[in-house]
């Protein structure tokens, strides 16, 4: 027999079940094909098409499986920040069964007491009791959140943002001075989405690398640089004409000579930009990412010229 | 307690120097001549992000005119094929020059016109799109900002003038991408990801 607390908690465990089911209406039912027939697409079907398959921006999204590495934190913290004790149904002792109890055969009803916050006692204990579910051999484990997923993610990112690798041109073991120079990222890396899903939350990480080419030479400036850098073109037009508006710099100063050192110090840097976001609203934010740098040093020699003696 | 939980759970639910010797002077040479060109046309620039908190409003401005815009065209949605059209040319003009963006839109609209589509207001009280931006915009660089918004929907959708579908208050959530081009701030995106749960700002927004 079932007394009138435990209809009490039937009902809000059935409340709680509503509610989920309004928000995915609310949201969009993930199973449902996306585009006009969501519902809420129906105001501006084309804001709909870019949902988590492409990237913000159309940038290619790799998804990442990442296993058992999301961790969610404990799942007996209460509605009201402080840390509850979850208790089996049986071991409340009530006189009545837990609810729905025939349809979780072998499975047991928890319940997750918590005091009040302000330390006063609750007017029933059925009032102590959080929230509810059931479960097999323990308490229902807790959904991950956003937080939960991102340092897996982030972590597995991370490993994939790499150094770039450069190719020097026109070939040659050194630069030479007044011919510009230019310098091939030969690993290109572009604008990329990460994300990762676990359970009903996905979360993204798009990554932005920005390259700059530093000649190393005094005086000389960032070079702004696509992901893949410029490769010299024999067959194309003047070597000056190619350079104007690429990953190339024209050095101006040997090396080697008077107090000048045998090569130049330069690099390529990236920088990245990094967002992170999810699909729960609200989350995400910008992540701190170290730039990826690859040094190189450049000796810069002279053109050499043939001398033709005259009546020779 | 129970109703706190419920609430929760809903909740959750981007020079190359001349050639030449080996050379270390720089910046030498004649001083480049300076025109005093004097133009009235052009706007004042805008802030960048790095100044968020000038830019949150002209952020909201924009969203606010995408939401006027889409209201109009989809109580008459012909006129979204009429570029000369008041409205379809502010609605143009919010998004950056070459975006498909609005192209898009303007043709699945052009769309519902052909198949008798109508949404129109629920009352005179609320426009049939409202959108806010869903907490601070983020800024991702001087030029680019991105951000959540709250979509709120309140229409009688029509076919051929019969109604077929009322929804008195609809809250979508979704993000959005604003770009600075040339000073003025304008969007790349409002999208509505499959998937993404939740209103920060419920029906209250700012």
């Amino acid at each position: 027999m079932r007394g009138p607390r435990a209809s009490a908690v039937g009902v809000a465990v059935a409340a709680v079940i509503t509610v989920l089911g309004a928000a995915a209406v609310a949201a969009g039912s993930p199973a449902s094909a996306q585009g006009a027939d969501e519902p809420g697409c129906i105001t501006d079907p084309a804001s709909c098409h870019a949902g988590t398959g492409t990237g913000g921006g159309g940038r290619p999204v790799v998804r990442i499986d990442l296993g058992g590495r999301v961790h969610s934190g404990p799942n007996n913290i209460c509605t009201n920040g402080l840390v509850g004790e979850w208790k089996s149904w049986e071991e409340l002792g009530l006189p009545y069964p837990a609810p729905d109890a025939d349809e979780h055969p072998g499975e047991t009803f928890w319940v997750l007491i918590c005091s009040r916050a302000d330390g006063q006692p609750w007017p029933s204990w059925l009032d102590a009791i959080d929230r509810n579910g059931w479960s097999g051999g323990g308490p229902p484990a807790a959904a991950p959140t956003p937080a939960d997923i991102l340092p897996p993610l982030w972590a597995e990112v991370q490993t994939r943002l790499h150094n770039p690798t450069l190719a020097f041109s026109p070939p040659g073991q050194k630069s030479k001075v007044g011919v510009p120079t230019f310098v091939a990222i030969t690993n290109p890396q572009v604008p990329t989405r990460y994300e990762a899903t676990v359970g009903a939350i996905t979360v993204w990480i798009d990554v932005d690398p920005t390259a700059t080419l530093h000649p190393g030479e005094p005086n000389a400036g960032g070079i702004p640089c696509g992901p893949a850098g410029s490769r010299f073109d024999p067959d194309g037009p003047e070597p000056k004409e190619q350079a104007r508006g690429a990953c190339a710099h024209t050095y101006r100063r040997r090396t080697g000579v008077g107090d000048r050192p045998d090569a130049w110090t330069g690099d390529v840097t990236l920088v990245w930009t990094v967002e992170w976001g999810s699909t729960v609203a609200g989350t995400g934010g910008p992540l701190d990412a170290p730039d990826t740098v690859t040094p190189f040093g450049r000796g810069v020699g002279e053109i050499q010229g043939v001398v033709v003696e005259a009546g020779g | 307690m129970v109703v706190g939980l419920i609430a929760a759970v809903g909740v959750l639910a981007a020079g190359c120097t001349p050639g030449g010797d080996d050379d270390d002077d720089t910046g030498k040479g004649p001083p480049e001549k300076v025109e005093d060109v004097t133009t009235t046309s052009k706007p004042v620039d805008q802030p960048p992000a790095s100044d968020v908190g000038a830019v949150q409003p002209i952020i909201q401005d924009l969203v606010d005119g995408y939401a006027e815009a889409v209201s109009t065209i989809l109580a008459d949605p012909a006129i979204a094929g009429e570029r000369g059209n008041e409205t379809v040319a502010a609605f143009v003009a919010l998004f950056e020059d070459g975006s498909d963006r609005a192209d898009e839109s303007l043709a699945a609209w052009q769309d519902y016109a052909d198949e008798g589509t109508t949404l129109e207001p629920v009352s005179s009280d609320h426009p049939t799109v409202v959108v806010n931006i869903d907490g601070a915009v983020r800024r991702v660089s001087d030029d680019e900002v991105r951000f959540a918004i709250c979509e709120i929907q309140r229409y009688v959708h029509k076919v051929d003038g019969r109604e077929t579908e009322r929804v008195d208050e609809r809250l979508v959530p979704g993000t959005g991408e604003a770009v600075r081009v040339d000073g003025q701030w304008r969007l790349r995106s409002l999208d509505k990801p499959r998937g993404l749960q939740g209103c920060s700002s419920g029906t209250e927004g700012r």
